[in-house]
């Protein structure tokens, strides 16, 4: 960074959901906005790619064929580098009970579908400025 | 994918009972009729058959029977649809449990005004008013903010089990300790391209794959929704994985003891079917939500934790 230029350091999200629409639907909404995307279609997948690269920001569904979204974060939140990433949750599941394991993993936030795409990035701008 | 498996309706009468004219409406609506001459018998069923969904009761297997099964029935079976046939001279009992039968029919009654009691009957006990706007309101929003596109309700109808919905249908079942079903999503694969040319991927066309997925996703998205009616009545479920069957003129068959509730909507790109059909819907009161897990978070707002 040189003197009197600051620089726009891209920002690194992982999306995790087990459908191809919401996949490139956050791929195809996120990259205008100046977002690098990766995507999973499992947990598996999910924890494989965050073992390969720091990310800034993850996006996980919960209900997902295998390991579910909150156990992934549970996991993930177990990892150095992960322990204080924001991590939201992007699901149709809208009741107390399961935001309340949500809150025990470590989610930072729920948001439940279909997502307002104003309010998501609202909200990921919020998480991930400076 | 095909099975055969009709909803049933228990008609207590006696030999040559009054129930022969209620029969041929309750055909109509898909339900398979079985017949027994007492209560003990009425009795037994009622507590076995998960297919059960209606009991008619001819008032001449006895007064004292007849409102004695009814109580038992409204007091252990809530959920259980009564008609009670009577004549003019014997009116509709009203247990000691206060419960009266949820239609009185006075035999003889005309087939035409029948046929109306029996649908107003099984569209308030399946599916009441609020659900039926609740479910409409689910399907446009789930559209229109996950693709951009308005649906406009067509149509609302009760049907037999059967179906064939299209060219593309997404089944979604949905478990809980008291209540259990699946919701089914039927539509064209060329809408289901349209809507996605339009809303999220211009180029390249759709795989077969990735429609079926949209298919499945919209399904998701509307039960997710259609749950936060139930908790809001302390009743929970947990929602499975989407399948999806396609190929021009499928037809999809299901097990439910309730009648389906079918809405189709139009849309600027085509027609959309979305059908509601549940299993069971036990009594009793243990497995409720409490009053503070009643609660959830509006679809799209962002909620910090």
């Amino acid at each position: 960074v040189r003197k009197g230029i600051v620089m726009q350091v891209e920002k690194h999200v992982l999306v995790v959901d087990d459908s191809s629409t919401v996949r490139q639907q956050l791929e195809f909404f996120l990259e205008p906005e100046g977002y690098a995307i990766t995507t999973a279609a499992n947990a598996e997948e999910g924890l494989a790619a965050a073992a390969t690269r720091q990310f800034d920001l993850c996006i996980i569904d919960v209900n997902m064929p295998g390991k579910n979204g909150l156990e992934m974060i549970r996991e993930l939140r177990a990892v150095e580098g992960y322990k204080k990433t924001p991590m939201f949750v992007l699901t149709t599941e809208s009741t107390k009970n399961i935001i309340d394991v949500g809150t025990e993993v470590g989610a930072t936030a729920w948001i439940v579908k279909p997502f307002k795409q104003d309010l998501l990035l609202k909200g990921i701008r919020k998480v991930l400025a400076g | 994918m095909s099975a055969d498996l009709a909803k049933h309706a228990l008609l207590v009468e006696p030999k040559d009972g009054k129930l022969s004219g209620i029969a041929p409406v309750l055909r109509t609506f898909g339900f398979e009729l079985v017949s027994v001459a007492d209560v003990s018998a009425a009795r037994a069923i009622v507590a076995t058959s998960r297919l059960l969904s209606l009991v008619a009761i001819d008032c001449a297997i006895g007064e004292e029977a007849g409102a004695a099964l009814l109580k038992h029935i409204k007091d252990e079976h809530s959920e259980l649809p009564v008609v009670w046939v009577g004549t003019r001279s014997s009116p509709a009992p009203v247990s000691e449990s206060g419960h009266a039968p949820d239609i009185f029919i006075q035999h003889p009654a005309d087939p035409a005004l029948l046929r109306e009691d029996v649908e107003h009957l099984l569209w308030q006990h399946a599916y009441p008013q609020p659900l039926r706007d609740h479910l409409e309101r689910c399907c446009r929003d789930a559209m229109r903010r996950s693709y951009t596109v308005e649906l406009t309700l067509a149509g609302t109808y009760l049907r037999a089990n059967r179906s064939a919905l299209g060219g593309v249908t997404a089944i979604l079942p949905f478990v809980g300790r008291r209540l259990s079903g699946r919701l089914l999503v039927g539509t064209e694969r060329s809408v289901l391209a349209a809507i996605r040319r339009r809303a999220l991927v211009p180029t390249p066309p759709a795989t077969d794959a990735e429609i079926d997925d949209m298919a499945g996703e919209f399904a998701n998205v509307v039960v997710g929704r259609v749950k936060e009616h139930f908790v809001l009545q302390g009743l929970d479920f947990v929602v499975g994985t989407p399948v999806v069957v396609s190929g021009e003129g499928n037809t999809l068959s299901y097990r439910g003891s309730r009648p389906t509730l079918v809405q189709t909507f139009r849309s600027e790109v085509g027609d959309v079917r979305v059908a509601l059909c549940f299993d069971v819907l036990g009594g009793g009161d243990a497995t409720l939500l409490d009053a503070e897990s009643r609660t959830v978070v509006e679809t799209g707002e962002i909620v910090f934790l």
